[in-house]
């Protein structure tokens, strides 16, 4: 009751983040220097063509009356329309939306099963093997450019051993094993770079919580060490890393752009970073306050996470 | 009318109602020795390379990868060149032009000029859209009409203003009436204009929903992914397109572009890494395709306001400028000098230069000094780093252009600033690159440097005599006459430089060795109808 008295209370505090971020995601956007219907025009600009497009956009009006007319359509459920060919932005998201969550899933899932156990590894025996390999994952997934690793990747498993596509995307409806096999290249660049951070957090936080005192008297006690690393030490490290892999998850929505890029995926990073550069807004706006959602509620997933592997959180909750 | 004559004149009915195949046609005016006879008949008319790459097959899907994604298939909006590359396989145009600047039968099989103002097109009756509407006239007519609608602001209007009518004269005889002696008709029809049906424009929009009579008809777009194109089986050429399906994806990372290739998974793509290109070429695993210089490199130049309002320094810049390491160290030798703007392998090309023998820093200095910059002077130079070469050119410019007295900031803008920077007459100087090499004259340099010209971004008004060599280009009929007036606009452009051609870069399409009969053309078309697969 108390769990659900704490989650409710979070889901209140949604309306005004979300409200804040769209006002911020709408200003922000227009505080850039960069004319929507010049770039329309692009070669065909003349002022009386660029007052007519800027019209027809609603860019002539007042900046509190544009944002009102645009939250009045999104509490209706209208995105709005790409300024350029037309097309719904709820058309465009839904097609992107998917890849993302696919590739952050998958590369989330990668990393933390390269890093977790690796990182208990390390741990237990500082100084041993695993440790070493978890200094040296550490070091080359933070140093090696996401871009440089697809394109070795790509080289390597597509060009050399012809195991994976170089790029490209398969709908995972239309061929499992296809779409699987389209992610597995550009997800396992992602898990690289998260491994690093997760592995080092991993193993410093078991190596704390082994030093406590009721870890002695587990051992103490008898019980045997696999119980007591996976079902006490485990559990009491995983608070910062489930705040890591929140964190990660959070960025990973919005923020795959490169790999997105170099492996041609058309996600919703991309779609961001491109409609901003042609300032096509109301792609960008709704955009940005679908992934600021859904960051929102990853959080949320993460704060319950706590509270369920930390009861005395939730009482701070409510 | 000869024998041979009338042989041929047969064999052009036959070809234009799609009675016999390109290549039966070809075989036929080979075999009567028609080949002069249906030049003279055909403006243009030659053989084509495709009998030299064997027989043709029939069917598959040709997997094909550009650099940058479409973003709108309406053929009027012209908008971006990686939008053309895919929608200029789904119209038709009333002519084309093959790679050495020929006009060849498109949409229309056959055409004359009535007088130095009038021509008239006679269209295939076969023509169908892709909504099953019979193509005819009217359709060309409602194509012209369109591209000339204010409201509509179609920018490639500003290639026709020449054009004072168009007509149906009956179901399948266009007629185009235009200003006395206007010689790039033929040229702006074939780079051009793509034969659109009102009913496809107004009951689908146009932008997301392209129909034509073109080879290969529109499936599907998923945006930021890829294009479907299938064959259209009512195309007026028999046997072509040899193709049952195109697919067009966009891989903006050469490497990445390249892998796919060598593994299978595209069978075409636009680019290799430069500095691989050589290596690639000699390897023969992938296959380089007949390529050409069609596509010009240059600065813009803002003429309105100092430092560049002075001609002196103007051509200090040229006098201080070294393109061929230009050409070298940022396109790798895939790209030839040239002060104009086509290479020496076109047949355009005038040879003119009055800088030549540059670099010459001491001419710069003396014209700098002449302006009243003595100790030199600071320009900036706008750059868009989405275009690669262009930040590497803004490098090599700092160190070239430094001796002269220029010192050189490189400033960066993603497209939107750059457009602004532009339009606002805010840059100084910057680069880009111009698909302008079917007609340089009528495509590039009237409406960069032409007063009334609305795309003359460099605001340069001062030149009447340059006004007038262009008019004079312009409306030459004469191909001989035509050619001389082009070099004398060649020369005072030159002279004025309100924009500094520098390279011609060589555009090559890359293909696995099973593909033929793709090659690159000076309209910058990928004529798919063209490439056929080895089984």
């Amino acid at each position: 009751m108390r769990l659900l008295r704490y989650i409710a209370g979070r889901l209140l505090l949604l309306l005004p983040v979300l409200f804040g971020t769209s006002v911020l995601i709408f200003l922000l956007l227009r505080l850039i220097p960069g004319d929507p219907a010049q770039v329309i025009l692009g070669l065909r600009a003349t002022p009386e063509r660029l007052a007519i497009v800027r019209t027809e956009l609603g860019l002539d009006l007042p900046i509190h009356q544009q944002y009102g007319q645009w939250l009045g359509k999104l509490l209706q459920g209208d995105l709005g329309k790409d300024f350029r060919s037309n097309e719904a932005v709820i058309a465009l998201l839904s097609v992107r939306l998917p890849v993302t969550i696919q590739l952050t899933l998958m590369s989330l899932t990668m990393a933390v099963l390269i890093a977790v156990p690796l990182g208990i590894r390390a741990a237990i025996r500082p100084g041993g093997i695993a440790d070493r390999l978890s200094m040296l994952l550490g070091l080359f997934g933070i140093s090696i450019p996401d871009f440089w690793l697809g394109i070795m990747l790509i080289l390597l498993f597509a060009l050399g051993l012809r195991m994976f596509p170089s790029s490209g995307y398969v709908r995972l409806d239309a061929d499992l094993l296809g779409n699987l096999r389209a992610f597995f290249l550009p997800a396992l660049t992602l898990a690289v770079g998260l491994s690093a951070v997760l592995v080092r957090i991993t193993r410093s936080a078991v190596l704390e919580v082994l030093e406590l005192d009721f870890v002695k008297f587990l051992r103490a006690k008898g019980l045997r060490e696999q119980r007591v690393i996976y079902q006490h030490v485990l559990r009491n490290a995983s608070i910062p890393i489930v705040t890591v892999i929140g964190l990660q998850f959070g960025y990973l929505l919005g923020g795959a752009v490169i790999v997105e890029e170099v492996f041609s995926l058309p996600g919703v990073g991309r779609l961001i970073v491109s409609y901003t550069l042609e300032r096509n807004y109301p792609v960008v706006q709704a955009g940005m306050l679908v992934v600021a959602f859904l960051f929102i509620m990853v959080n949320l997933a993460t704060d319950v996470i706590y509270a369920l592997l930390n009861p005395k959180i939730r009482g701070a909750g409510t | 009318m000869s024998l041979q004559k009338e042989q041929v004149h047969d064999f052009i009915k036959k070809y234009g109602e799609g009675r016999i195949s390109r290549r039966q046609f070809l075989q036929a005016v080979t075999t009567v020795g028609g080949v002069a006879v249906a030049q003279s008949m055909m403006p243009g008319f030659r053989l084509a390379t495709s009998l030299a790459q064997g027989s043709p097959v029939q069917g598959g899907t040709l997997v094909a990868a550009t650099i940058d994604k479409p973003v709108n298939m309406d053929p009027a909006f012209a908008e971006l060149y990686s939008s053309m590359q895919v929608y200029q396989n789904i119209f038709s145009k009333l002519v084309n032009l093959d790679r050495d600047n020929n006009v060849m039968p498109g949409l229309a099989h056959s055409w004359e000029q009535l007088d130095d103002s009038t021509w008239e097109f006679h269209i295939a009756d076969n023509a169908y859209f892709h909504n099953d509407e019979h193509c005819t006239a009217a359709d060309v007519v409602y194509t012209f009409n369109r591209l000339f609608d204010p409201d509509l602001g179609a920018p490639n209007a500003v290639f026709l203003t020449p054009i004072e009518g168009v007509e149906a004269v009956d179901d399948y005889t266009v007629r185009i009436s235009t200003q006395p002696n206007w010689g790039g008709l033929l040229e702006a029809l074939g780079a051009i204009v793509e034969v659109v049906n009102q009913k496809g424009i107004e009951e689908n929009d146009p932008r997301l929903v392209p129909i034509g009579t073109g080879p290969f008809k529109f499936v599907q777009w998923v945006k930021d992914d890829f294009i479907e194109l299938e064959r259209w089986d009512k195309y007026h050429k028999p046997n072509q397109p040899y193709l049952d399906k195109v697919i067009f994806r966009a891989i903006s990372d050469d490497t990445v572009r390249l892998t796919g290739l060598q593994t299978g998974e595209l069978n075409w793509i636009e680019q290799v890494p430069l500095h691989r290109a050589d290596e690639l070429r000699a390897g023969g695993e992938i296959k380089a395709n007949p390529d050409g210089e069609f596509f010009p490199d240059m600065f813009l130049i803002n003429c309105s306001k100092p430092p560049f309002d002075k001609v002196e320094v103007r051509q200090a810049l040229q006098w201080a400028l070294h393109r061929e390491s230009i050409a070298n160290l940022v396109w790798f030798g895939q790209a030839v000098p040239s002060a104009e703007p086509v290479s020496p392998s076109n047949p355009w090309y005038s040879g003119m230069n009055v800088f030549e023998g540059g670099p010459n820093i001491d001419k710069a200095k003396a014209l700098l000094a002449q302006a009243g910059y003595e100790d030199g002077l600071t320009i900036r130079y706008a750059a868009q780093p989405q275009v690669p070469t262009q930040p590497l050119v803004g490098q090599l410019l700092e160190q070239q252009l430094a001796p002269a007295g220029f010192r050189v900031e490189v400033e960066s803008f993603e497209s939107a600033r750059w457009f602004e920077e532009l339009f606002t007459l805010n840059y100084e100087i910057t680069g880009t690159y111009w698909s302008a090499t079917a007609d340089p004259g009528e495509h590039c340099l009237y409406p960069l440097s032409h007063s009334a010209s609305p795309w003359n971004f460099s605001a340069f008004r001062d030149a009447p005599e340059l006004d007038k060599a262009l008019d004079e280009f312009r409306f030459t009929l004469d191909p001989e006459a035509r050619h001389n007036a082009f070099a004398n606009v060649v020369r005072l452009h030159q002279e004025h430089s309100p924009q500094v051609f520098m390279v011609n870069f060589r555009r090559t399409y890359w293909t696995q060795p099973n593909i033929h009969g793709a090659q690159t053309l000076p309209t910058l078309e990928l004529r798919m109808e063209d490439i056929w697969i080895d089984a």
